[in-house]
């Protein structure tokens, strides 16, 4: 005769497995009802041609914060996922690409890593659509400091030249002074970043020494292939020590050209942008005792944080993180950590939880505690870390490490921009 | 005469009502871009389907067009339109300036020359930062006043309204292109290009035709400058560069030099495919170069001349007009 | 302007000496490229804008070649010679199509080269740029000539370049070959009818202009930076030396690379800051007074 309802050992089976099914479920990733969207970011570069360098490092900056966050859970349990596009360097498609991620792939957040000149045409469409942007390649100073072009929806988490521009001032008054290097030139490529940055970089210099005078001043066009003249008429005049704004492949023809005429030896060498790993890898014999600022390395600050930094990023691609590729984890950090502040993705809130944000980051500088700050009132990155230092042909590449504190540079830049009329 | 402003007017009805048919932000801006790269092309296959002159520097008076009315609206005046116009005027100006030397020359050297002047124009534009704001362009957004006509406003803010302007503009400018070739005129400028010393030998004072078409030809170009500059709110040296130059050199090459429909169809189709490229691929010149490369070697010529001149079309075009079909020669419009 | 520094400079003989070297230097480097254009354009018509992309080939190749081989001597022959390979068949397989077609069409189609090689050497070598580094042989102190300093690889270029443009010369003006090609320049339907097979010459003349190219290439490579979309930087100037110089003429090449290389070499002395339009300015002033160039012929 069959007995109704449940034995026992039925019970106990089905409790038995219930219970089973419980825990095997709770060890499953959770899955809500509705699956989250993932939060967009529209990511706007060059990856073709000269300065494809640009775009593809960036992007590997931006993929790696997208990957260590998403490893935790995402933001607001939302995964990040990155949509890149290539401008070419030309700016009408600059803009039409920024536009295209807003109306047509409703990205959440713009992150426009275009050149300087293209940065400031998508600053129109941010301005337009009321999309926040982070720039993250755009040093221009004008960018965020010049209250006729500013709006609230663009945040710059790149370095500042005029930042550069005072610690490389600074540090080289010191040595001018040490040294009795009177007689200076300058060597930068004529467009706005290379006029801009030695102007400053003499501002500061003369300002802290003022015994070092300007005796010539070059210009060659930006992409320029041969500086043969240029160096020529350099070693006519005979400077005791030169500064150049070249970056990139420029400045490695550059070095190599002036190493076959000896310039190095008859002029001391002072440029912001040799000790960046691209360059480093490139020239086969780095020469020595060139005067060079930071732009990303691994020792600059010579903490724990970010030698691991390093790792990771060499870990996952194989290559040395470059500036941009720092520059754009910055504004990732910013932006997530925003976020998470905001608790929403709503623009309004979003704009407010920035302001005067601070991250902790690899590269925040040690008088900032190695934390970064999105400063309200701009919407620029200040706090990372920025030194100057002596070349040397082994790692790790720059030695003799000199740091300038930043209530120094905040000084000095409030200064400038009171000059300008600017604040 | 009267069909062409009949079928002008009905395209750009139907244009202007399109966005209300069919909302979409993407196809409006889309659209309006398309449109200012087709006046810019259509404007130099005045010059070099239809006369026979290669001009590489055409990009100056795009930019030349494009740096006035950003200029005069940031600084200096609150009138639109008045803006528009005077920035046209510029260009043309700039046309007739250049186009003076450079009409002595002969095919190969007036394509230099034309560079040269453009790249000297683009010098001007780069160094003359208190102006133009230098290598950095004009910067922070150009305004755009409401035009006020008739009693009514019309402000041009928003890519909606943006993009009805630039329909009425582009189209009228497309009409009065298709009255200028289709008239005597164009039909001398046809013969220079066909057979220069014949057309010097019957009489004709060809230098002078050339320069007019070269500054209407630049006039055009000015106004798709400008409205560029309003459509982006800026204007950049790159606007003057040969890079500038080399668009619409291909938009014509791919879609067809025989008519105006030729470099329309070049605009919208490469405007498509590098939409469309670099949706997907960061090797966009591999690709663009790739498709080119098939495009040249299969057809030898722009598309809407291939399929103007093929036997098909011609068939089908003559039974409309209930024509006996023509002998096979020189495809007329 | 600083045109007392030019005087100065005119009257030291080292000053001279250096400004004159470093001319030298960009016209060689300038009249390598400029030469294969302008015999390319006389014997075939075309024009063929894909000439910068070639010059990057032959400083990739070298970049590749001189790591493998360590030997700088056999790298610049296989380099140019790989070159002038990749240039014959990139004529036989594409160019040779296009004849017919308008100029403007030939323009596109190298143009379209131009972005497939650029992003192919992307894929290939990658996108960082690249430097070669001075070849072992020259890494020596540089030489002192009329009291000032020459870098021993920079006369290397020099005499490569005269080299070079004496053996080009005595090849098109003395040899059975050179008379076949300038006749061809001339009228190549009458070569043609003296059974001289035509197609031939033109493959062999492209295989010259771009085993040229690719010299130029290799040659610059050591002391430049090497990257995708580096011919950019050298096909305009190209242009305009074969433009001042007369298309279709070897020597008005090589006076007209001189010109542009002592310009500019003295012109950064006098007129440092709008030196870079010089060169725009000298080719639209040649073009309005004399359009055929130094020694180009009277157009038809």
């Amino acid at each position: 005769m069959k007995k109704k309802g449940l034995t026992r050992r039925e019970f106990m089976k089905a409790t038995a497995a219930g219970t089973a099914g419980l825990a095997v479920s709770s060890l499953l990733p959770a899955k809500t009802a509705i699956a989250q969207p993932p939060i967009k970011m529209g990511f706007v570069s060059i990856f073709s041609g000269r300065v494809a360098m640009l775009g593809e490092t960036g992007l590997k900056g931006a993929q790696l914060a997208a990957d260590e966050y998403n490893a935790k859970g995402g933001v607001l349990g939302r995964k990040i996922e990155i949509i890149h596009r290539d401008s070419a360097g030309k700016i009408e498609e600059a803009v039409r690409i920024a536009r295209d991620f807003v109306v047509k792939d409703k990205v959440d957040f713009l992150m426009d890593h275009s050149s300087s000149r293209e940065a400031f045409a998508v600053k129109e469409v941010s301005r337009d659509l009321k999309i926040i942007t982070m720039v993250t390649a755009s040093e221009t100073t004008d960018h965020t400091a010049d209250p006729k072009i500013w709006t609230p929806y663009s945040f710059r988490s790149a370095r500042q030249s005029i930042h550069d521009c005072c610690v490389s001032g600074y540090y080289a008054a010191k040595v001018s002074k040490e040294q009795g290097l009177t007689r200076w030139y300058s060597i930068s490529p004529d467009y706005a970043y290379g006029h801009d940055s030695t102007e400053r970089f003499f501002e500061f210099l003369q300002k802290k020494n003022p015994e070092a005078k300007i005796v010539g001043q070059l210009w060659p066009k930006l992409f320029e292939p041969d500086y043969t003249p240029h160096i020529t008429k350099m070693l006519g005049d005979k400077p005791h020590a030169f500064h150049s704004a070249l970056w990139g492949g420029d400045l490695v023809a550059f070095i190599e050209q002036a190493i076959m005429y000896g310039l190095f030896e008859q002029c001391k060498f002072f440029s912001n942008n040799t000790a960046e790993p691209p360059v480093l890898k490139a020239l086969k014999k780095i020469p020595e005792g060139l005067h060079t600022g930071s732009r990303y390395l691994r020792n600059v600050p010579d903490t724990p944080a970010n030698h691991d930094f390093a790792d990771r990023y060499e870990k996952k691609y194989k290559e040395s993180p470059t500036n941009w590729s720092q520059e754009v984890y910055s504004g990732m950090l910013f932006l997530l950590e925003g976020i998470k502040k905001a608790k929403s993705l709503e623009t309004e809130k979003v704009i407010k939880a920035m302001k005067g944000l601070k991250v902790k980051a690899p590269w925040g500088a040690p008088d900032m505690d190695g934390y970064i700050t999105m400063r309200s009132r701009d919407h620029t990155n200040i706090g990372y870390a920025i030194a100057w230092g002596r070349t040397i042909s082994k790692e790790p590449y720059v030695t003799d490490l000199y740091y300038l504190p930043w209530s120094e540079i905040l000084k000095e830049e409030e200064e400038y921009l009171k000059k300008k009329g600017w604040l | 005469m009267k069909k062409t402003i009949f079928w002008g007017s009905i395209i750009a009805v139907i244009l202007i009502i399109f966005p209300f048919v069919y909302y979409s932000k993407f196809m409006i801006n889309y659209l309006t871009q398309i449109l200012i790269m087709a006046l810019f092309a259509v404007s130099l296959n005045l010059l070099v389907g239809y006369t026979g002159m290669i001009s590489f520097g055409h990009a100056a008076y795009f930019g030349i067009g494009a740096y006035s009315v950003g200029i005069l609206l940031q600084k200096y005046s609150s009138n639109l339109l008045g803006s528009l116009f005077l920035a046209v005027v510029f260009s043309a100006i700039a046309a007739l300036v250049i186009g003076f030397f450079c009409i002595r020359l002969g095919r190969i050297y007036f394509a230099m020359l034309s560079l040269a002047f453009a790249q000297i124009i683009y010098t001007i534009v780069v160094k003359w930062t208190g102006m133009t704001g230098g290598d950095q362009g004009l910067i922070g957004g150009i305004p755009k006043p409401p035009i006020s006509l008739l009693g009514l406003s019309f402000s041009i803010g928003t890519p909606l309204n943006f993009y009805i302007f630039t329909v009425i503009l582009v189209i009228a400018s497309f009409v009065i292109c298709k009255f200028i070739v289709d008239s005597p005129f164009g039909a001398i400028l046809k013969t220079i290009r066909d057979n220069f010393l014949r057309t010097y030998f019957i009489g004709i004072p060809v230098k002078i035709y050339q320069l007019v078409i070269f500054v209407i030809a630049g006039t055009f170009a000015g106004l798709s400058g400008a409205l560029m500059a309003l459509f982006i709110s800026g204007a950049y040296p790159d606007f003057t560069y040969w890079t500038k130059s080399a668009e619409p050199i291909f938009m014509i090459l791919v879609g067809g030099m025989g008519s105006l429909l030729g470099p329309i169809l070049g605009a919208a189709i490469l405007n498509l495919l590098t939409a469309y490229i670099t949706m997907y691929t960061h090797l966009y010149e591999l690709v663009m170069g790739t498709v080119l490369v098939i495009f040249i070697l299969s057809l030898k010529k722009g598309l809407a001349d291939y399929l103007l001149e093929s036997e098909r079309f011609k068939r089908w075009s003559s039974s409309l007009a209930k024509k006996k079909p023509s002998r096979i020669g020189l495809a007329t419009e | 302007m600083e045109l007392m520094k030019l005087v100065d400079c005119f009257s030291s003989l080292s000053c001279l000496t250096t400004q004159i070297t470093s001319a030298l230097i960009m016209a060689m480097v300038l009249f390598l490229l400029a030469s294969g254009l302008s015999l390319i354009f006389g014997v075939l018509g075309v024009l063929n804008f894909a000439h910068g992309a070639l010059y990057m080939l032959g400083a990739y190749f070298t970049y590749t070649l001189l790591t493998l081989l360590g030997n700088f001597g056999v790298t610049v022959i296989l380099a140019s010679i790989g070159v002038g390979v990749f240039g014959v068949v990139f004529e036989r397989i594409f160019i040779k199509r296009i004849y017919s077609s308008p100029l403007l069409y030939q323009l596109l189609l190298c143009y379209a080269f131009i972005l497939i090689l650029d992003d192919l050497v992307k894929i290939v070598w990658g996108y960082e740029f690249k430097s070669i580094g001075l070849p072992a042989a020259f890494r020596r102190p540089p030489v002192k000539l009329f009291g000032s300093f020459v870098p021993s690889y920079y006369l290397f270029i020099i005499i490569v370049g005269i080299v070079v443009a004496i053996a080009l010369w005595l090849f098109l003006s003395r040899t059975k070959y050179g008379k076949i090609i300038r006749a061809t320049a001339h009228s190549s339907e009458m070569v043609s009818a003296l059974g001289i097979n035509v197609s031939l010459i033109y493959a062999g003349v492209f295989a010259i202009g771009s085993f040229l190219a690719g010299l130029g290439g290799v040659l610059a490579g050591p002391v430049r930076s090497i990257y995708p979309g580096m011919g950019a930087s050298i096909i305009i100037e190209s242009f305009i030396v074969v433009v001042v110089g007369g298309l279709g003429s070897i020597s008005g090449a090589f006076i007209g690379a001189i010109l542009i290389g002592l310009m500019r070499s003295f012109g950064i002395i006098g007129f440092p800051l709008i030196e870079e339009s010089f060169v725009f300015i000298l080719m639209a002033i040649v073009l309005i007074i004399r359009p055929r160039g130094l020694f180009g012929k009277e157009e038809a």
